[in-house]
């Protein structure tokens, strides 16, 4: 409430005293940019960038309750801005990301893998707080408000999936320089110091349409105007791989201030053939024989046998093909005195052997590689691709590095994990910082981890020979917490040295858990899904300093553990119950009672009851007999049922 | 001990030898095996936590090590002479030495004032029902450190029986630190420790102190080690409140994966209740026959104690062994032997059908772990009846018919 009043207040101030003093020092922009590379094998590498800028800090006002709060936030989407305001968060990063990135076919990662995810959700931000404590308890409810906005199980991210301060990132702003100075930090500068990293990762949630469309939400054109028009759930998820960013960093410069700064990006691998196929027949039926590209280099090869290739090499293609609609036109923002604070752009990087025609837009640049148009404010865009050879594509640089990780042994009760780092360099070594976070129901043996080391150069080929020495060599630096049941996952980061053409193999044993019945989920037997690794791939500074310039992340994991018989509480409940009772019950039979001779249990320990009842018995059927009578008889009859008894108490 | 036991230790001693040695997984798959060693006793574990322990890290820190601090010591010191390997020589060395000293304790008791009165088995056959006791030979190559406390807890009955009474407490100080249910032996162990003649409840008392005081001294070696009591909630704490899941041959793992979240800490104070709820009454009612009241308390823990092993069973027939005089009264031997022996044979099998096979469910593995309990069972009620009816015939064959009211 006291929000609302202020904004309005500050809206009102500004509407007085003229526009132009509330534009201050800098204004609100919004960059749009969309970047098409084709890929090997009728791929289509697509990467939707759009950049959001607020007013400067300028503008920053101090609640009642020392809050602070952006009174313009201009063009930056407001829920956002409140979220990491509320909860102290200096920067923020969040992934969604769905598919596998085949590296050894595509090459490096869009932007050096800086915004790619790993499978499903993963959040990291670096929060103020004067103690851890504080500091996790704004984590959660940042990742509960995420939750909210984005539609994403964030809320799940709890502490066994949160990893405080791996050193594997870094933030992108300048800390110390920061834009919020929070009156209850103690400092008007807040330092590095008191600020707190968390990471979460969720790899089994499934990205989808439901979070795609808030995403879009956040632009100022809502994906209705603009490259984001493009973006349409149907054919994105569609894709072999796709990747959802979005970067919270605040920009401080000593001019004009802080301001808000985010970055969404949509990265995706468009399968051409596949989503041409779904434009022309959206049910997928088989192609008429005409159409199809026989390899007519088989020996079988006929009129009736057709081996097919997958891949025509003759391709031509609009973007509103594989898109299904057009870019509509122009993201056009314009500020309250009319300036227009957008720029919308499409870049293409291809090889000679393609010919591009465009409908609407302008050229902006034009070489043999490289295209840039920018987009018109009412015109629609589209661009038609075509060449003659498709595998001929713009070359794509080696990544640094290669990391494939896997499970190792059967059975459920324990396994263990293999990650292998390849490193394709002839010359250079490269150092890295691996860092893998387990689910706490994987127990893993540190002490099994063995490293092994082999050449691929093919004169001294070498098979992987694991030692514990080899392991010393290359392994810089452990960082390890141990899980702890039901509070945290393991966390553990390695720093590891490759050298030049060799592939290092890390293993190690991990155990099974079991766990209660409710711990399991809906479908148990699909197995849990275990985070990716993230290797960060480190480079040597001219000035001596490390810094990241490459990240990329392994495959989650499905784990299947053991599980119990969900049917069976009850049973369960009862049997082990009556087993515990018929142990309890014959040991106490037996303390409690005490042995006599049977004869003397005749003699002196009948009951009275006992005694008499035959008496009274006799008495009543013959009234005449007298009481000296069958003493002998009444003694055996006695006895008799005494044995009766026994035999009863041994069975 | 004459020749033959010599020969019968020698003779164990060489068989555990080859089978580390031919087989060299046989440690780790039996290490790894849940019949066999609980997490309370793995090698496996234990390395871990050595490992944790020399590179600086609390092992009590998480989840990974539960077991008694002295463990640390001692294999940081094994360290020094060579690898701590499972089928290292050093290693070897250690289990073989301690199951060795185990049967020599055994045969020790049998010789003792108490137990040579009465008829006894020869030395050589109770040292062969411990060391050729497959249970126990399996424990032993799996490297579970059960078999460091029990032979501590062996040790200590051992010197009880020679009224070296001191040595007695300091060895079951040991045993119960490792394991912490051996603290159920102490009221039996009072009336052994007070069973000489002219000995008084001042006595008894003097050596409930003994215990009391040795064994904080012991546990604050754990706090001088790792510099907190986390220790205590990581090993104690872990087997009281039963955090680990994983199956063995008990009632707990399954009965507590099935329950609801609400009534856990209910049951978790009545399961172990019920391992203790027997201890006193065992107790006075064997007051005359303190040994066979610790042999019923043992077999009591063996059945009820959170993360049991077969290992426990072993220890306990071997106990069994030393009171031939009772087994005439013995009834449903062979149930009892074939029912263990079903649960015995169809526990692995039935394990690795759920586990690797999927073709059973956990259900198969509970079964037999509630037969293996029944089996037990037969054999502590039948030891106690036994024990009572000696106690009422004074041994004589009992030619008149007897009943129990």
């Amino acid at each position: 409430m006291i929000l609302l009043v202020s904004w309005i207040y500050t809206l009102a101030v500004c509407m007085l005293a003229g526009i132009s003093n509330c534009a201050a020092a800098s204004r609100s922009t919004y960059n749009e940019h969309l970047d098409l590379k084709p890929l090997p094998r009728n791929n289509l590498l697509a990467s939707f960038n759009f950049e959001i800028y607020s007013d400067s800090a300028a503008e920053t006002e101090l609640g009642n309750d020392g809050q602070v709060f952006w009174a313009h936030y201009g063009l930056f989407p407001r829920s956002v801005g409140q979220i990491v305001q509320s909860t102290r968060a200096h920067e923020l990063h969040l992934r969604f990301t769905q598919g596998w990135w085949d590296a050894e076919e595509w090459g490096f990662l869009p932007h050096n893998g800086k915004h790619a995810g790993g499978t499903g959700v993963e959040v990291w931000a670096w929060i103020a707080g004067e103690s851890d404590t504080q500091a996790e308890s704004r984590w959660y409810e940042l990742v509960n408000a995420l939750s909210g906005l984005f539609c994403a199980s964030l809320n799940f991210v709890d502490s066994s999936r949160t990893t405080p301060n791996p050193i594997s990132f870094r933030p992108d702003s300048n800390m110390r320089s920061s834009f919020l100075t929070y009156p209850d930090s103690g400092s008007s500068n807040s330092s590095s110091s008191d600020l707190h990293l968390y990471h979460g990762s969720l790899p089994r949630e499934t990205v989808c349409t439901e979070n795609l469309t808030p995403f879009l939400k956040l632009l100022p054109c809502k994906g209705r105007a603009g490259i984001s028009s493009l973006l349409d759930g149907h054919r994105i998820f569609d894709s072999k791989w796709q990747s959802m960013a979005l970067d919270f960093v605040p920009i401080c410069d000593s001019d004009n201030g802080c301001r808000l700064h985010m970055t969404q990006k949509v990265d995706v691998v468009l399968d051409v053939q596949r989503s041409l196929q779904r434009q022309h027949s959206p049910i997928p039926r088989p192609p008429p024989p005409e159409e199809l590209h026989c390899d007519i280099s088989k020996a079988y090869h006929s009129e009736s046998i057709c081996f097919p290739l997958p891949n025509p090499d003759v391709v031509e293609w609009k973007l509103s093909d594989l898109f299904g609609l057009k870019i509509k036109s122009r993201c056009q923002v314009d500020q309250t005195d009319g300036n227009d604070v957008s720029s919308s752009s499409v870049c293409t990087h291809i090889t000679p052997a393609w010919h591009l025609t465009r409908e609407g837009g302008t050229v902006v640049s034009s070489t043999s590689s490289n295209a840039c148009f920018s987009l018109h404010e009412s015109d629609e865009f589209d661009l038609a691709f075509s060449t003659s050879n498709s595998t001929s594509v713009s070359a794509n640089d080696q990544p640094p590095v290669y990391i494939q990780r896997s499970m190792t042994g059967r059975g459920q009760q324990y396994g263990g994990i293999q990650t292998i780092i390849y490193n394709p360099s002839m010359t250079d070594s490269v150092s890295v910082i691996y860092l893998e976070s387990l689910p706490w129901y994987m127990k893993p043996y540190i002490h099994t981890m063995v490293a092994g080391l082999s050449s691929t150069s093919s004169s001294s080929a070498t098979s992987p020979s694991p030692s514990a020495s080899l392991t010393q060599e290359v392994m810089k630096d452990i960082l390890y917490r141990p899980f702890l049941e039901r509070v945290r996952g393991t966390y553990l980061e390695l720093k590891l040295e490759v050298p030049p053409e060799s592939r290092l193999t890390l293993s190690y044993d991990f155990d099974k858990a079991l766990l209660y019945l409710a711990e399991y989920p809906p479908d148990a037997n699909r197995g849990f899904d275990v985070p990716p690794g993230i290797l960060t791939v480190l480079t040597r500074e001219d000035d001596g300093n490390m810094s990241y310039t490459y990240a990329l992340r392994t495959s989650s994991l499905l784990l299947s553990l053991p599980t119990p018989d969900f049917s069976m509480p009850y049973n369960v409940i009862i049997l082990t119950s009556t087993v515990m009772a018929l142990a309890f019950g014959t040991v106490y039979n037996i303390l409690v009672r005490r042995f006599v001779y049977e004869e003397d249990l005749v003699a002196q320990h009948t009951p009275l009851m006992q005694k008499l009842k035959p008496k009274i018995w006799e008495r009543w059927k013959t009234p005449t007999v007298s009481n000296t009578g069958s003493n002998k008889e009444e003694s055996a009859k006695v006895q008799e049922r005494a044995d009766a008894k026994d035999r009863g108490l041994k069975s | 001990m004459d020749s033959r036991t010599w020969a019968v230790i020698l003779a164990a001693a060489v068989l555990r030898l080859s089978l580390s040695w031919i087989f060299p997984s046989l440690n780790s798959i039996l290490g790894q095996h849940v019949a066999v060693t609980t997490s309370m006793t793995s090698f496996k574990q234990l390395k871990e936590g050595l490992h944790l322990y020399e590179i600086g890290i609390s092992p009590y820190h998480g989840g990974v090590y539960h077991q008694a601090p002295i463990f640390l010591l001692l294999f940081k010191l094994l360290g020094k002479f060579g690898s701590t390997a499972p089928n290292s020589l050093v290693v070897n060395g250690v289990y073989i030495f301690t199951d060795s000293l185990t049967s020599y304790f055994l045969c020790a008791i049998s010789k003792s004032p108490s137990l040579a009165k009465t008829d006894q088995l020869a030395s050589w056959v109770i040292a062969s029902i411990y060391l050729f006791n497959p249970l126990v030979i399996a424990t032993n190559v799996a490297r579970s450190t059960a078999v460091l406390s029990n032979a501590a807890m062996i040790g200590s009955i051992a010197y009880a029986c020679y009224n070296r009474n001191v040595l007695s407490v300091m060895f079951l100080v040991l045993a119960s630190h490792a394991n912490i249910y051996m603290v159920y032996l102490v009221p039996p162990f009072l009336l052994l420790w007070t069973s000489k003649r002219g000995s008084s409840m001042a006595s008894g008392a003097k050596y409930l102190l003994l215990y009391i005081t040795a064994s904080a001294g012991l546990a604050s070696i754990g706090y001088f080690m790792t510099g907190s009591v986390q220790y205590l909630s990581a090993t104690y704490g872990f087997l009281l409140f039963f955090e680990d899941l994983t199956p063995n041959m008990g009632l707990w793992w399954y009965f507590f994966m099935e329950m609801f979240d609400f009534f856990r800490p209910l049951f978790t104070y009545i399961f172990q209740l019920y391992s203790f709820i027997y201890v006193l009454p065992i107790t006075f009612r064997l007051h005359n026959y303190p040994l066979i009241a610790i042999t019923c308390i043992v077999g009591i823990t063996t059945l009820s104690k959170s993360y049991p092993e077969v290992g426990d069973l072993g220890v306990y027939i071997s106990l069994l062994s030393l009171f031939r005089f009772i087994f005439p009264n013995v009834r449903y031997t062979l149930v009892a032997v074939l029912v263990l022996l079903h649960s015995l044979v169809l526990a692995p099998s039935f394990y690795h059908l759920w586990i690797y096979l999927g073709s059973g469910n956990a259900n198969f593995f509970y079964a037999i772990t509630l037969v293996y309990t029944i089996g037990l069972t037969i054999i502590l009620t039948e030891t106690l009846r036994a024990t009572l009816l000696f106690e009422f015939t004074g041994g004589k064959d009992p030619s008149k018919a007897v009943a129990q009211i």
